[in-house]
């Protein structure tokens, strides 16, 4: 089964994320911030990674970075809170340093689902 | 039948006709014939005697008037009464009448003294021949003077020829001297002096025919005068006694002015008096007149002279005037004889004096003794052998105290009686006058002792007798008492001595002649001690006595130091009787009366035997006193030793008063003197021609001149050229006395070319007669006037612009009170009425309560400050104006008000505020969504996941759905909230507005509610923006939608326009426009309109009036924020009901330069 990082401070948003991935057959991993996101990734690789950009210790675009680092080719999708503290900007960064999709909250869940499924199969579309 | 009856009958026989018988006819006219012609032939004959008669008598007559008219000389032909007959051609050129015009006049007519002249009366009456010289008045007014033959002719003519012959004035002249010889050999005839004197007069009047001749003798006032008959001479004898006293007196005035030559009399009496008083030896005036003098009208000549000759005595005084007027000219031979003339007189005047004098003298010898035994004179016979002794003196020797008979018997002498002293000098004098045996005379003074040890001081002239062979006989003497004439020559030469002195004394050393003086007058009175007493009197107090000069003789004691000032009351009664002016004599201090103690006591106490007091006089009052004080002994003082002290004592007064005023004249000069040469301002004295007579310092500084290079110079060089024409005119009035006072401004000149704006007050001075004497001016340099006024000008001119032009309304009041609303308004600028939309007039004069909008008067904070200023703002609700005033006390009891239209700024800040509100708002809106994301996000996955286990169309999967749909609500709400807050620099591009709006316009095609109709006005021709498309579209979009959503019930226009403006019209809507072109998006509506409090808050987020559904609220916000970023602007006008139009500001983007 395709496992499925969670990264994102928000607790409600990372168990409604879960229910879904899981109803939708995936196996998921949940971190609460950067950090535990790499650590987690590091025991447990993921398949693709879909992470918050705002979040403490270690913020989303950090994140990714690492995430890159470790794994060049890991599929990974930016959502974003958007608002004064992620201006429409930072998904471009996401973006330009390796998330391969990026959205907006609230995502829309079978435009969410049809990009991990795509990713997921191993053609890491970048679309950004 | 004689002639002529033949005749007769022929004629009648021949005007008849013919005879019957021809022959007979014939025959009697032959007969007729012969008888006429017999009887003509004697006719003939007589006829042509007579003829031959009249023709010989008319060629005599023509010789004769040949004769006549070819005389040399003029010659009338006259009857016996004088009427004249025929004149010829020389006497009608003499006389200047034509023979008609002649003929039938009188020659008494022509020659008036004919008419007096009984020879020339008699000449016509009995044949005698005539000769005399006349003057004849020709018609041209001349006079002639002619010597005139007359002669009656023979036979019955009853007719007489003069000759009329001119005399030469050498012939005039030889005669004239040759009487006046005569004359003068009269004079010295043996006549008594006055009928002489007479005599000559008389005859000089007949020789000049003058008009008037007078002898006058100065000395006694006598006149010796002849006149002609009818002359006014004659007739008014009394008008020239006014003459009389001119001429005695001199003439008119020694210094007065000569009068006019035309006024003869007075020119006359002028010269006249010159030559009595010696100041001419003669005058003679040949002068012609047209005008004659009123006295003298009636004397017809043209020529007039007028002389004067003096008649000195033997020892050249002027002792009287020999005048002379005359119609004749005095030649100069005739001046020289009547000169001489003068002489002669004189001397007859002095001898007819002397041989009068003379012929009064008694020369009885009883009288003689009489008058010596009586005289004060003393006469001697006495002897020149030793002692002189004398054989008869008169008795009036006594006065020198002797006795008669002791001369007589030999007892005494000449010598004895002579003084000592003078007894070498005299015999001396003897010996010489005895030695020469020429001399007659000696004439001696000396002094003759008294009986009782004195002397007195003699004149001695005495004679001196001789024999045949020359030796001295006796001397004969005549002694007169000099003694008082030479004391009083003394004291003449005593006061002639001092008041020299005086005049010609310095004011310094005038107290130095007093004292003199003093010493003058005690050695002459032999008095011990002379002093000066001047009283001082002290404003109306007590009067003190001080002693300022004091003289005293060898030995005796001044008193000025022990005793310098005493009271005048303490001398009462002397101080009584000076004050009348009256000398006090004390003969004997002891023998002051009873009311004089004190000065009794004084006088003892200044060791005072006698005294004479003198007061001093000054302008009528008593200026104080001389004290003459005699020690020793008592003293006689004599009423004229008195005399001479008063009038020593009135120079010594004058004196001192001029010292006195030659001190205050020095004074008032130095005073002068230094605010003359220390004044700031220049002053110069000028002479009447303007040039520099005297300048001060600062006169010479101001114009860079020297005094002396400004002496002598003329002011008008010195002043610049513009003035130089008014200065000319200005010094012509003022010497001509137009002006006595100018003052004026000007420029001068200075040395170095600079010029010097002066201000010049100049005045005429007068000498006390009244004439003009020079100018003085007085000159300030006013360059630093001008200058200041100058700045003074241009503050002014500044502070008035400024005043003027300030963009702040500027009041000035003044307060009693110290209220601002009660201050009374001073000045107001333009500003001040324009903001309160009154005309600048109406504020003058008015308080700030009247002149001010209600508005003002209630806003205005009472009290002020402590310091009196107050600062306010306040709304004119009328206008919609907002002002801020401020009010301060620039000094005590002023206001000066500044009021501002703050219209503008409020609306600005309102702006600003509103700005910075939506900014917050978007501010706390961006940091509220994200985490609004995140909620929404786990609600909406939530939702999805329970909608998952829901049964389709289950009432619980229609309640998810709402959920959901609410959920999706706030999502877009938050999207909005973020497109509202985006600070984001989304792609911005040039983009063409145009197809933007046709794009939305599109869109909304389908939302617009029926009744609602579009209109364009774009512009297709505007510029692009930079910007991001979306976002003008949401501009776009957003302003639309509100309109019809205004217009949704009522229907209406939605217009949409679309322009490019320029910069500064934007200018009110945007804060601070910085492009040079804005595009203007405007969307107007005719909906329900908002008011004035709508309006304002607008653009907030969610103020909104809409009901709950229609829109998310934040539309004109989102509106707002987006063409805030852009730097442009929007803004909204609208009333209630009138619909509503929004205008959107964007700045243009202006491409750069192709390059």
């Amino acid at each position: 089964m395709t496992r499925i990082l969670v990264v994102d401070d928000d607790e409600q948003v990372r168990s409604m994320l879960r229910l879904t991935l899981e109803r939708a057959g995936f196996d998921v991993t949940e971190a609460a911030d950067g950090l535990e996101a790499v650590r987690a990734h590091r025991r447990t690789p993921a398949d693709l990674v879909i992470t918050d950009i705002v979040m403490p210790e270690m913020e989303g675009i950090e994140t990714i970075r690492e995430l890159r680092r470790e794994r060049p080719d890991l599929p990974i999708i930016a959502i974003s809170g958007g608002g004064q503290i992620a201006p429409e900007g930072y998904l471009q960064v996401a973006g330009k340093i390796g998330a391969s999709r990026t959205f907006t909250k609230p995502v829309d869940r079978s435009e969410l689902l049809d990009a991990v499924r795509e990713l997921a199969a191993g053609a890491p579309a970048r679309r950004v | 039948m004689n002639e002529d009856s033949a005749s007769r009958v022929a004629q009648r026989i021949l005007a008849r006709g013919r005879l019957a018988d021809p022959d007979l006819h014939h025959h009697v006219a032959e007969e007729v014939q012969r008888a006429i012609e017999a009887a003509r032939r004697p006719l003939d004959r007589e006829l042509s005697a007579r003829r031959d008669y009249a023709r010989r008598l008319a060629r005599e007559t023509r010789l004769f008037r040949r004769a006549f008219a070819a005389l040399d000389a003029a010659a009338l032909l006259h009857d016996l009464s004088g009427r004249l007959l025929d004149a010829n051609q020389e006497a009608c050129s003499l006389i200047g009448l034509s023979r008609d015009k002649l003929r039938g006049r009188r020659l008494q007519e022509l020659v008036p003294d004919l008419a007096r002249d009984a020879g020339f009366a008699a000449h016509l009456a009995d044949g005698r021949a005539y000769r005399a010289v006349h003057r004849l008045r020709a018609a041209d007014g001349a006079i002639r003077e002619l010597a005139l033959r007359s002669r009656r002719l023979d036979g019955r003519d009853n007719a007489a020829l003069t000759l009329l012959l001119e005399r030469s004035q050498q012939d005039i002249t030889v005669e004239r001297i040759r009487a006046l010889n005569r004359l003068k050999g009269e004079l010295l005839g043996p006549a008594e002096p006055k009928q002489r004197l007479q005599r000559v007069v008389a005859g000089i009047l007949g020789i000049f025919d003058a008009e008037f001749v007078r002898i006058w003798i100065t000395a006694t006032g006598e006149c010796f005068d002849a006149a002609r008959p009818d002359t006014e001479f004659a007739r008014r004898r009394g008008a020239f006694r006014r003459w009389d006293y001119c001429l005695r007196k001199g003439g008119i005035g020694d210094d007065a002015e000569a009068p006019p030559a035309v006024d003869l009399k007075r020119t006359g009496c002028y010269r006249i008096g010159l030559v009595a008083r010696g100041h001419e030896p003669k005058f003679v005036t040949n002068a012609i007149h047209d005008d004659l003098p009123m006295s003298f009208h009636s004397w017809p000549a043209t020529l007039a002279s007028f002389a004067g000759y003096r008649l000195l005595s033997a020892e050249g005084r002027v002792i009287g005037v020999l005048a002379l007027f005359s119609r004749h000219p005095v030649a100069p031979d005739s001046d020289a004889v009547l000169e001489d003339l003068a002489v002669t007189t004189a001397q007859v005047i002095e001898r007819g004096r002397s041989e009068m004098a003379l012929a009064r003298l008694a020369d009885r010898p009883q009288a003689l003794e009489r008058v010596l035994n009586y005289s004060p004179a003393v006469a001697l016979l006495w002897r020149p052998e030793p002692g002189w002794p004398v054989e008869y003196v008169s008795d009036s020797v006594r006065r020198f105290g002797y006795d008669a008979e002791d001369f007589h018997a030999g007892r005494l002498g000449l010598a004895a009686v002579v003084h000592a002293e003078d007894r070498a000098d005299l015999a001396d004098a003897l010996a010489v006058a005895l030695a020469d045996p020429a001399c007659q005379t000696l004439s001696r003074e000396y002094r003759i002792l008294t009986g009782d040890g004195g002397y007195r001081w003699v004149d001695d002239r005495t004679w001196i007798g001789r024999d045949e062979r020359g030796a001295v006989t006796h001397c004969q003497g005549l002694l007169v008492d000099i003694t008082d004439r030479r004391r009083a020559e003394a004291g003449e030469l005593l006061v002639t001595r001092v008041s020299t002195y005086f005049a010609n004394l310095e004011p310094d050393d005038i107290d130095a002649g007093v004292d003199w003086a003093l010493k003058l007058l005690g050695d002459f009175l032999h008095a011990d001690r002379c002093t000066v007493f001047w009283l001082l009197s002290e404003g109306g107090g007590e009067a003190s006595l001080v002693t300022t000069h004091e003289w005293c003789g060898h030995g005796i004691i001044p008193q000025r130091r022990r005793q310098p000032l005493l009271p005048a009351a303490d001398l009462p009664w002397l101080m009584e009787i000076l004050r009348r002016f009256e000398n006090v004599s004390v003969d004997d201090a002891t023998a002051l009366p009873r009311r004089a103690n004190s000065e009794r006591d004084w006088l003892r106490g200044r060791e005072a035997r006698a005294a004479a007091f003198v007061p001093l006089v000054q302008t009528r009052r008593l200026v104080g006193f001389v004290a003459c004080e005699a020690l020793r002994r008592g003293h006689d003082w004599n009423a004229e030793d008195l005399r001479l002290v008063r009038t020593v004592a009135g120079l010594t007064v004058s004196g001192l008063a001029r010292k006195r005023a030659a001190q205050l004249v020095r004074e008032s000069e130095r005073k002068y003197r230094s605010l003359f040469d220390t004044s700031g301002d220049g002053i110069a004295f000028l002479d009447l021609t303007g040039r520099f007579e005297l300048t001060n310092a600062a006169l010479q500084g101001m114009l860079g001149y020297a005094s002396e290079e400004l002496r002598g110079r003329s002011f008008l060089d010195v002043t610049a050229a513009p003035y130089r024409d008014d200065d000319r005119l200005r010094l012509a009035a003022m010497v001509a006395g137009r002006r006595s006072e100018d003052q004026h401004e000007k420029e001068y000149l200075r040395r170095d070319g600079a010029a010097v704006p002066v201000s010049v007050r100049a005045w005429l001075v007068r000498d006390e007669a009244g004439r003009p004497q020079r100018l003085m001016a007085l000159v300030r340099d006013i360059s630093e006037r001008r200058q200041a006024e100058a700045a003074l000008r241009a503050s002014e001119a500044r502070h008035r612009l400024l005043f003027n032009t300030m963009v702040d309304g500027f009041a000035l009041s003044e307060t009693v009170s110290g209220s601002w609303l009660e201050s009374r308004l001073l000045e107001v600028n333009p500003t001040f009425a324009a903001l309160l939309e009154t005309p600048v007039a109406e504020f003058a004069g008015r308080t700030l309560c009247e002149a001010l909008p209600a508005c003002f008067r209630q806003d205005a904070p009472t009290p002020a400050a402590d310091d009196g200023s107050l600062r306010f703002e306040c709304h004119w609700g009328e206008r919609n104006r907002y002002f801020a005033v401020s009010a301060y006390r620039p000094q005590a009891g002023q206001y000066a008000t500044v009021l501002s239209d703050i219209t503008e700024q409020r609306r600005l800040e309102g702006q600003l505020r509103r700005a910075q509100r939506l900014e917050a708002i978007g501010t706390l809106a961006g940091g509220i969504a994200h985490d609004f994301n995140n909620i929404l996000y786990a609600l909406l996955g939530y939702a999805d996941l329970v909608m998952d286990d829901l049964a389709p169309d289950s009432t619980a999967v229609r309640n998810m759905e709402q959920i959901i749909k609410a959920g999706n609500r706030a999502s877009e709400l938050v999207k909005q909230i973020l497109a509202f807050s985006k600070r984001g620099e989304q792609d911005q591009q040039p983009v063409r507005l145009q197809p933007l709006v046709e794009e939305t316009l599109g869109l909304l095609a389908g939302r617009r509610p029926a009744g609602v109709s579009l209109r364009r006005e774009i512009d297709p021709g505007c510029g692009p923006v930079l910007a991001v498309p979306a976002q003008i579209q949401q501009v776009v979009m957003n302003l639309c939608t509100n309109a019809l959503r205004a217009m949704a019930e009522t229907g209406g226009t939605l217009t949409v326009g679309l322009r490019e403006v320029h910069g500064q019209a934007a200018r009110g809507a945007v804060r601070e426009p910085r492009a040079a072109r804005y595009l203007r998006l405007t969307v107007t509506d005719t909906g329900v309109g908002m008011d004035a409090a709508v309006r304002e808050r607008i653009f907030e987020p969610y103020f909104s009036t809409r009901r709950a559904g229609e829109g998310t609220g934040l539309g004109l916000a989102t509106v707002h924020g987006i063409v805030e970023r852009y730097g442009g602007s929007i803004t909204v006008a609208s009333e209630p009901g009138a619909g509503a139009r929004f205008d959107v500001y964007l700045p243009r983007h202006e491409e750069p330069a192709a390059g």
